[in-house]
């Protein structure tokens, strides 16, 4: 399945159905959601009896051309779903999008009815590409010609490009970061936080050429996916057929998948059990550091938690294997140092 | 009279601020402050179809630098000779595989591009000799 592979973070599994974690495919690297101890999206859910499925797309580089959109959507999602009722032993998995992981999730499940999915998360995931700001602007079709740029930049759009981006978009976090990092250097539990995340937030990964042509031109610049014009493995797909139970969870200051952008997949969906949060921070905050374990995991956990069949026996004390890699939570690495 | 935004955030710094201030402090919130208001006026500026035309503009830009430069009129006019000079030398290298292995005038002309060359016309038979038209024959065939 190319570079993609499929983590899975045993635990004592309260839950029967497993979690299928989708994250951004390309510009940065998965381990962002298993940050350090007591900052891990990983170690939260797997402490709440979840089995969790992070799937990891790959590190890819500037000579990656491949998978685009379609691929990701019709062959390399339902191989993982596949993998994670085959792997787990479960009759239904969660899904759960984060970034352009959720677009790529809601358009999966709403593609592919045959696949038992009971419930679908969508963590600042754009979805009404109209609304998602900057972004949308900036690669309308009349300015931004995304053949000519990715024949120009020959295979995959690199890491610089990425960087260059999303620097862009926000050019005052770098001053705002690094203004905070000082006013906190007295904080040994901020300092070790930020050296963790600033790390990562600078370890861009390039996006496959064949990937960003459809990404720009099918989402950004002509919003099939919310206009239900998607047309990728012979079929068009509709947000409606989706009918399971859906959340979606906005941020209030995310410049990359404003609030009403992830908003408007509720209003799309098919499904009665429908809700939209929107919570304090921002794209990466939502998601990542200790903040997110007070205000946003605890409620997407409670959310699925309450959407999940329950196990009656719990198997204790299981570690973490994998169907295409292996996982282990930064706790978990924590305590073999 | 129209309020200025940042006299009135000065206005309600003060008033939030001890009668004996920490300077630290206030500092620090005037530049979170500065930053916010700047983080705003460029997100206003970066939100407008000009920018996004700029933007593009500047891409294309790229885009085109990207591509191979073309050359001078006289450059390009230098590449013909040589080409032609190697057609030419082709040409003479398969007459003489064909079995005439007599130079011409225009093949010791077009030979005397490089020492290489030369040794060929002078010894036909040679290992020197051979073992260029082996190289050549395979370049040909690829």
């Amino acid at each position: 399945m190319g570079k993609a592979r499929l983590y899975r973070y045993e635990s004592r599994r309260a839950h029967e159905t497993p979690v299928l974690f989708v994250p951004n495919l390309g510009i940065s690297r998965p381990y962002i959601f298993d940050l350090m101890p007591g900052a891990s999206f990983v170690e939260h859910m797997t402490g709440q009896g979840f089995d969790f499925y992070l799937l990891d797309w790959g590190a890819f580089g500037s000579e990656d051309v491949d998978p685009n959109a379609e691929d990701c959507i019709t062959d390399i999602l339902p191989r993982m779903a596949g993998e994670v009722l085959r792997s787990s032993g479960a009759d239904d998995l969660s899904v759960l999008g984060y970034c352009m992981g959720a677009p790529l999730s809601a358009a999966f499940v709403a593609g592919h009815p045959e696949i038992p999915v009971r419930s679908l998360v969508d963590m600042a995931g754009p979805i009404d590409f109209a609304q998602s700001g900057l972004f949308r602007r900036w690669l309308d079709a009349k300015y931004f010609d995304v053949d000519r740029v990715v024949t120009a930049l020959g295979g995959a759009v690199p890491a610089p490009a990425i960087r260059a981006g999303f620097k862009l978009i926000r050019p005052t976090a770098d001053a705002s970061t690094y203004l905070n990092l000082w006013w906190n250097l007295w904080n040994d539990e901020y300092v070790t936080g930020f050296a963790a995340l600033n790390a990562w937030a600078n370890e861009y990964v390039a996006i496959p050429g064949a990937f960003f042509r459809q990404w720009v031109r099918d989402f950004y610049q002509q919003n099939k996916l919310y206009r239900g014009e998607l047309r990728y493995g012979g079929r068009v797909v509709r947000l409606a057929d989706i009918t399971c139970p859906l959340l979606a969870v906005g941020a209030t200051q995310d410049y990359i998948a404003p609030p009403a952008c992830v908003r408007a997949l509720v209003d799309a969906v098919g499904s009665a059990d429908k809700e939209y949060i929107e919570l304090p921070g921002g794209h990466i905050s939502l998601i990542a550091g200790r903040g997110a374990l007070r205000t946003c995991w605890p409620r997407v956990s409670d959310w699925l938690a309450a959407r999940s069949s329950s196990r009656a026996t719990a198997s204790n004390g299981r570690r973490a294997t994998a169907s295409q890699g292996r996982g282990s939570t930064a706790s978990d690495r924590q305590g073999r140092r | 009279m129209a309020s200025d935004p940042v006299v009135e955030y000065w206005a309600e710094l003060m008033k939030h601020t001890p009668v004996t201030p920490d300077v630290l402090v206030t500092w620090k919130r005037v530049m979170d402050h500065s930053i916010e208001a700047w983080s705003r006026a460029l997100s206003e500026v970066m939100a407008t179809e000009e920018f996004a035309q700029l933007l593009g503009a500047s891409i294309e830009q790229w885009i085109t630098a990207q591509a191979p430069a073309p050359g001078t009129r006289g450059q390009l006019t230098a590449l013909a000779v040589q080409v032609g000079r190697l057609e030419e030398r082709l040409r003479q290298i398969e007459e003489r595989i064909d079995g005439n292995t007599a130079p011409t005038a225009t093949a010791a002309e077009a030979n005397s591009a490089s020492p290489e060359a030369n040794s060929m016309a002078a010894e036909p038979n040679s290992a020197s000799a051979r073992r260029p038209l082996r190289r050549a024959r395979r370049r040909r065939a690829a």
